[in-house]
């Protein structure tokens, strides 16, 4: 066996299975946190009134790429329990 | 004290209901610190742009010079924030693509009628006044912001922990998206150095808490509220200030305007109001304005008036 070969393939199985799982866990997170931070600043699209809500428009242009995605996963109840299961385990 | 003595403050308010006489005591006051040595901008942010009317000037948007040491501007609040929104519009077909711009600039303009918009909107108007204090002597604005946005300001529990949660919560995500990328372009240090929600999010807290202090600051600010001697604006007085003083604002003084003296049938009763108005909101400062026979109107009444507040 071609030992470059093995050793590739080696190093792409430590990858495969430390590193990417790893990142996509925290990235998950990151999302999340970005999810509720986002709902603090434009609860009032979800129809949750935010007195300062005339200020915080000043934020939308930089989360304007995932304002739809995020209000579609805040009012979809399936994606939300799917999100705490998979976090949790399912029961 | 004299009156020119008791107005050593930089910011001036006047609060009181509509019709009282807010706009006629806030342009006489000005007169008066403006004759007596003191530059002055009078500021209006009534829609109907009473000071023009009263000074007889075309007075608009931008500071115009209109007597001795006196400067004065009216500021339509709605047109401000409507320039708010547009710059925020303008701000995201810089960032964003013209597809989402669609989609979101409904929501964008939506703001424009959000409760709470007019308010904060007063509020941006002031704060810029506060951010150039050192261009005048004396600031007299014949709007106080809302009991709601004093409030706001004025418990710190309600607005810095907001802030400073939602500051921290911003750099924790950045951290946590910083870990999850595998070859990040910039430092941690950096990309929160540049991030722009960081910016403004750190802007709008210099802004409250700048406003906070100049506006628990006796030395710096002064709040007076105007009433006529009647029995229901005695009530809304009564209870406004008590409002206010639960969150530390002072109001320091009373202006009785309007009083009919002699010469109305009702002068009796009003007496009896003026009387319980100096003795209910002592020890604060009561002054007595006069109704006059015209209507206040022109320089030459504004300045009768002027010279009875400041005749003490």
């Amino acid at each position: 066996m071609d030992f470059k070969r093995f050793f590739n393939d080696f190093r792409l199985f430590l990858k495969g299975a430390l590193v990417d799982t790893s990142t996509e866990v925290i990235g998950a997170a990151a999302n999340m946190m970005q999810d509720n931070f986002m709902i603090v600043i434009f609860s009032d699209f979800l129809g949750i009134p935010n007195p300062l809500s005339y200020y915080t428009i000043e934020l939308i242009p930089y989360f304007g790429n995932d304002l739809d995605g995020w209000e579609k996963r805040m009012s979809d109840r399936k994606s939300v329990l799917a999100k705490a299961m998979g976090e949790m385990g399912e029961p | 004290m004299t009156s020119e003595e008791f107005f050593d403050r930089k910011f001036i308010f006047l609060s009181g209901k509509g019709g009282v006489g807010k706009t006629t005591t806030s342009s006489s006051i000005a007169l008066g610190l403006g004759e007596r040595g003191h530059k002055t901008l009078l500021i209006s942010t009534d829609p109907s742009h009473s000071i023009g009317h009263m000074f007889e000037k075309n007075i608009g948007s931008t500071e115009k010079e209109i007597g001795k040491n006196l400067f004065a501007i009216e500021v339509d609040v709605r047109r401000e924030s409507k320039r708010y929104i547009d710059n925020v519009v303008k701000e995201a077909r810089q960032v964003l693509s013209p597809v989402i711009i669609d989609e979101i600039q409904d929501q964008i303009e939506l703001a424009y009628h959000s409760p709470g918009a007019d308010e904060l909107a007063l509020f941006d108007i002031i704060s810029k006044f506060f951010a150039e204090e050192e261009k005048y002597d004396r600031f007299v604005f014949d709007t106080a912001p809302s009991g709601y946005t004093l409030r706001l300001l004025a418990l710190p529990k309600a607005l810095n922990n907001w802030i400073n949660r939602l500051i921290k919560t911003r750099i924790n995500a950045m951290k946590v998206q910083y870990y999850a990328t595998r070859n990040p372009e910039k430092k941690l240090k950096e990309k929160i150095a540049d991030d722009p929600v960081l910016k403004i999010l750190n802007k709008r807290k210099a802004q409250f808490e700048n406003a906070r202090e100049i506006l628990l600051n006796k030395n710096k600010t002064l709040f007076m509220f105007v009433l006529n001697p009647e029995r229901l604006p005695i009530e809304i007085t009564r209870d406004s200030i008590k409002e206010l003083e639960e969150t530390h604002i002072k109001i320091e003084a009373l202006i009785i305007n309007k009083i009919a003296s002699d010469v109305s049938i009702r002068s009796k009763k009003e007496k009896e109001y003026i009387v319980q108005i100096e003795k209910e909101f002592a020890p604060r400062r009561i002054f007595k304005l006069p109704l006059l026979e015209e209507e206040v109107h022109g320089l030459e009444s504004i300045k009768k008036i002027s010279d009875i507040i400041f005749e003490e």
